[in-house]
């Protein structure tokens, strides 16, 4: 089937809003070229879990390319229409499974070398929509905060190295308190512009209840993590499935398949979803604790666009063999030094995650080694590649951030 | 930004280690008038996991390859970019560099090259018998990789492949007295699917009395009792370092005039831990060293091997909105197309570096001009800079 058949029918097994969302823009779904289509419906059908600014997003791509005519709107299109496919790709089903269809894309547009066309065409297109219908900024400067080094009491290695340049490093923060320090406010900005999915906190321990804040935590997840191990190890002892397969019985679990069942609300739903999400979609997610934080922060930010994000890692297990860890043996030993360097770099990525929201500009970041007086903070009035040795406490810290 | 890679690496290079003849090599006449020894070897190293920049030649990251920095570059010719146009699979990628080829496989396929390999090439033309060319391969995912199924040339010409965790694996489960846990350490095995683990019940689709017998032979060839191999393999570190041990055993009982070697311990990238990913170039920098120390210390090898180190492609950067950085090769972008290579061994220029922007696909024919075979079907040119 090529996108120019579709018909209202060809949603009936999608769920409700996502039904209704394709059939409303099913002019605009029948001119787009089969090469980018599926990805917008892989994003589409899990619209009735998808997070309040995921909504928004889809929402503001369609409206911008239903706002386009037919000339323009093929001439936008131009770069992905130009991409050879196969019969085989068009007999597949990629309206009710096209995570599926983008593995076969994937591996088709590597085999005849056109993947490279294919970044250029979606950077193009990713670019377009960005400034076409940009998301709006947030009502306040957001605010990222992550802790690391968990468990480490002495240490040789030097932290934030990949981000001095860009703000001010103090070496005596005084370490009593500091994490109840960052959630308190971090709650009171939850309170202050209470938004569902605004304001998070994801930890690579147990979890930290902290009222007014969408929690994650790694610990919480045991059970969804052995559960879904056990699944894999199934596969893989079965023998007849390849990774594609493997990749789409992942692709395909739902919540309650790891034991993440919900309650009557929906937002309990779309949480169990984006969960679930983290640990079918994440590599390393379901065997390091600090693989967790750190993709579980990329999501957060890439999916969520919080106004306000903790992060916390905490030790990982130490390195067995990948057959004991997918197995879920228990761990051989933490490993508090090895997740220090872990979460380092993970404390970097989220500060590039951070700058590719709205806002960016006006973004505060903290990054915090926990116990101890490093921490280095990024703010539009902190000066950049500095050093300050006074003392404070994490309170005080924050305050230079508001 | 594949051109920045380059030149980011020729300034470190110039700074750190004082490579001179940068810029200059263009013009290359011949630097021993192409008499190579007679009985010429060479040595192919690669990664699979390639490491980026910012954890190798970046100042940032010196400190992780001091063996390639002090003791390698400062003997060989380093190109800084070298461009693999291909699928960026580590299977799939590695075949590629083998038949000079850009193989279009799935990548987690146990399928066979398409085009002919170096090994057939070289058995071929030059009529030399199985156990001059041999291939250390990190995982089960690699062990069609000895030969293609191209007409005329094929698993009779091809080089033999050994799988060093298969063959502990199978070893240990044969084996009374001893604890798996032991072992365990150095079976770690393909990290962007887990569905090519090494088991100690033994390698995928072998039966128990062929592998018995797979295992002798092998022993055998090496001179290595079941014995000497797992009391041995208890004493290392990683996977790596058992290819290497495997690897140094078949140099001194067979000395192959073609030996291929793959590391796979960066590539625990995948998992997303930094933390062992730098461990694993670590351990990658120390191995290389080791191994251009057992060829100088070998006298079959001493003086006339020429040794090729290169990954099979780079990672993805971080600042690519499509990847995670570090984690993975899947973006395409030009940071994880873009490494280097390292060239040592006789009539090689010493402590040189070439800008020019290469192809993986010329490592084959740059081994065919250099043990006189003709690579028909590899699509690459020779490296006039090494000849």
């Amino acid at each position: 089937m090529l996108p120019a058949q579709l018909i209202p029918e060809s949603f009936a097994a999608y769920p409700p809003e996502a039904r209704a969302f394709a059939t409303e823009h099913l002019a605009t779904l029948r001119q787009m070229p089969l090469a980018l289509l599926p990805s917008f419906l892989n994003e589409a059908i899990g619209y009735d879990w998808k997070l309040p600014a995921e909504r928004a997003q889809i929402a503001r791509e369609m409206q911008c390319l239903s706002a386009l005519t037919s000339e323009q709107l093929a001439s936008r299109m131009a770069s992905f229409a130009a991409l050879r496919l196969n019969a085989e790709l068009e007999s597949a089903d990629w309206v009710n499974v096209p995570a599926a269809f983008l593995e076969q894309l994937t591996a088709w547009l590597w085999s005849t070398h056109q993947m490279d066309s294919f970044h250029a065409a979606a950077d193009s297109y990713t670019k377009f929509i960005a400034d076409a219908a940009p998301m709006p900024p947030p009502a306040t400067p957001r605010l990222a905060v992550v802790i690391v080094g968990k468990g480490v009491d002495e240490t040789s290695f030097s932290p934030f190295r990949k981000l001095r340049p860009y703000g001010t490093f103090f070496n005596r923060v005084k370490p009593e308190n500091g994490v109840e320090m960052i959630l308190a406010p971090a709650a009171a900005r939850a309170r202050a512009a209470e938004q569902p999915f605004a304001h998070w906190c994801i930890d690579g321990g147990a979890l930290l209840p902290t009222a007014g804040l969408t929690q994650v935590s790694y610990d919480a997840l045991s059970g969804a993590r052995t559960a879904l191990l056990e699944r894999t190890q199934q596969t893989i002892a079965s023998g007849s499935s390849g990774p594609e397969a493997l990749r789409s019985m992942l692709a395909q679990m739902k919540p309650e398949d790891i034991g993440l069942t919900s309650g009557a609300s929906s937002s309990d739903a779309i949480l169990n979803r984006f969960q679930l999400s983290l640990l079918t979609q994440g590599s390393g997610t379901q065997i390091f604790s600090t693989t967790f934080v750190q993709w579980a922060g990329r999501e957060c930010l890439r999916r969520a666009q919080p106004a306000t994000l903790v992060l916390r890692y905490a030790p990982r297990q130490r390195q067995q063999t990948m057959n004991a860890m997918l197995s879920g043996a228990p761990p051989g030993g933490l490993d508090p030094e090895g997740s220090l360097v872990d979460a380092d770099m993970g404390a970097y990525y989220t500060w590039l995650n951070l700058q590719r929201l709205t806002g960016a500009g006006d973004a505060r970041f903290l990054v915090w080694f926990e116990g101890h007086g490093e921490a280095l903070a990024i703010a539009p009035g902190l000066p950049r590649g500095s050093n300050a040795d006074s003392a404070l406490d994490m309170k005080g810290l924050l305050a230079l951030l508001a | 930004m594949a051109a920045k890679q380059g030149w980011d690496r020729r300034q470190f290079l110039r700074t750190t280690v004082g490579a001179a003849a940068a810029g200059r090599l263009c013009g290359f006449t011949p630097l021993v008038a192409q008499q190579l020894p007679k009985g010429h070897k060479a040595v192919v190293v690669t990664f699979g996991g390639g490491a980026r920049d910012e954890e190798t030649f970046a100042p940032e990251g010196q400190e992780n390859i001091p063996h390639m920095l002090g003791e390698l570059i400062p003997q060989g010719t380093f190109f800084t970019q070298v461009i693999n146009h291909g699928i960026l699979g580590h299977y799939v990628a590695t075949a590629s560099l083998a038949t000079g080829a850009y193989e279009t496989f799935n990548n987690f396929a146990l399928t066979p090259p398409a085009n002919p390999t170096v090994f057939e090439y070289f058995r071929k033309d030059l009529k030399r018998p199985a156990n001059d060319a041999w291939i250390v391969a990190p995982s089960n995912g690699f062990n069609r990789i000895g030969a293609s199924d191209r007409s005329g040339y094929g698993p009779s010409l091809g080089a033999e492949v050994l799988l060093p965790k298969q063959l502990l694996a199978a070893a240990m489960a044969g084996k009374a007295g001893t604890r798996d846990e032991d072992y365990l350490h150095l079976l770690r095995d393909n990290y962007e699917t887990p569905l090519y683990t090494s088991s100690l019940a033994g390698g995928q689709g072998s039966g128990g009395g062929s592998q018995d017998a797979e295992i002798e032979k092998v022993a055998g060839i090496l001179k290595l009792s079941l014995d000497d191999f797992t009391a041995h393999a208890r004493s290392l570190a990683s996977p790596d370092e058992l290819s290497v041990f495997i690897a140094r055993q078949l140099m001194k009982q067979l000395a192959p005039s073609l030996l291929w070697i793959t590391l796979h311990d960066i590539d625990i990238a995948h998992s997303g831990a930094y933390s062992l990913y730098l461990d694993g170039i670590r351990r990658s920098d120390r191995l290389c060293g080791e191994i251009w120390k057992a060829i100088e210390s070998d006298p079959e090898y001493k003086g006339r091997t020429t040794m090729f180190i290169l990954p099979d492609f780079g990672r993805d950067s971080d600042i690519s909105p499509g990847g995670n950085g570090f984690q993975h090769h899947r973006t395409g972008d030009a940071l994880s197309r873009t490494t280097w290579m390292m060239v040592l061994g006789p009539g090689v220029r010493q402590n040189a570096v070439v800008d020019r922007a290469v192809d993986s696909l010329d490592l084959v024919p740059t081994l065919g001009s250099l043990l006189s075979f003709s690579p028909t079907f590899a699509k690459g040119s020779p490296l006039r800079e090494v000849l």
